[in-house]
């Protein structure tokens, strides 16, 4: 019967994409944290770096997130979200209020 | 009604289709992290915090692009979601998925708006400088 077939083929599917993201995601990850070090070194700007790194793990954290989801990887995903958006919110509020007093 | 497709057929399309478009988010985030990587080491050499807001903001759009494709995964999976337990789960992975897209699109706004009030503010001291060095 080909019906079981595919359904057992899709779901083999899926787990074989969970594993391939679940594999490039911690690459991805430690590329990152490589950029953020080296964007620090090059403009000595911290804020810049960290919003380089949350870009790079928040890319990660979406290819480690498709696939199967757990209940685990979901909380891990929306904490992940809400970190990256108030670190960037803080960013963004901390360079508005120094440049007004640069320039 | 026998012309009618099966449920478990349907069930099992609708399932290779959702790993299909799935998979392409994934390889949209993973090309958009690519060109990014390439970018960034290319905005390395210049030493200026500036040059990473183009590279920042084409990743940017790639994770959005393959946020959607994701979303639309999420779509098709509750077509076949066959228990309370996972629906819930769709619900939560929707949302988050709704949730982050809606702040990236925002922060993509906000840092073209930046990019361009720059550009703008950039362009009149340059054509200052031109005009100057013209008299």
């Amino acid at each position: 019967m080909s019906v079981p077939a595919a359904g057992g083929s899709s779901s083999e599917a899926v787990t074989m994409l969970a594993q391939v993201t679940t594999s490039v995601a911690p690459a991805i990850a430690a590329t990152g944290l490589l950029l953020a070090i080296a964007v620090v070194l090059t403009t000595r700007s911290l804020g810049t770096a960290v919003q380089v790194l949350l870009d790079l793990l928040l890319a990660a954290g979406l290819l480690r997130f498709s696939g199967a989801a757990s209940w685990e990887a979901l909380g891990s995903a929306a904490v992940l979200v809400l970190v990256r958006h108030l670190a960037g919110r803080g960013i963004r509020s901390a360079r508005s209020q120094s440049r007004p007093a640069a320039e | 009604m026998e012309f009618l497709p099966d449920e478990e057929w349907l069930g099992g399309v609708v399932n290779g289709l959702v790993v299909v478009v799935e998979a392409a988010g994934a390889l949209v985030i993973f090309a958009g992290v690519l060109i990014a990587v390439v970018m960034f080491l290319r905005a390395l050499p210049q030493r200026d915090a500036d040059a990473f807001v183009p590279v920042r903001l084409t990743l940017g759009r790639f994770i959005a692009l393959g946020l959607e494709f994701q979303l639309a995964s999420d779509v098709m999976r509750t077509a076949v979601a066959p228990s309370f337990e996972e629906l819930g789960k769709l619900a939560v992975v929707a949302a988050l998925r709704t949730a982050l897209n809606y702040f990236l699109s925002r922060e993509i706004a906000e840092e073209r708006r930046i990019l361009k009030q720059k550009e703008g503010t950039s362009d009149p001291a340059a054509t200052e400088g031109q005009e100057q060095g013209q008299r």
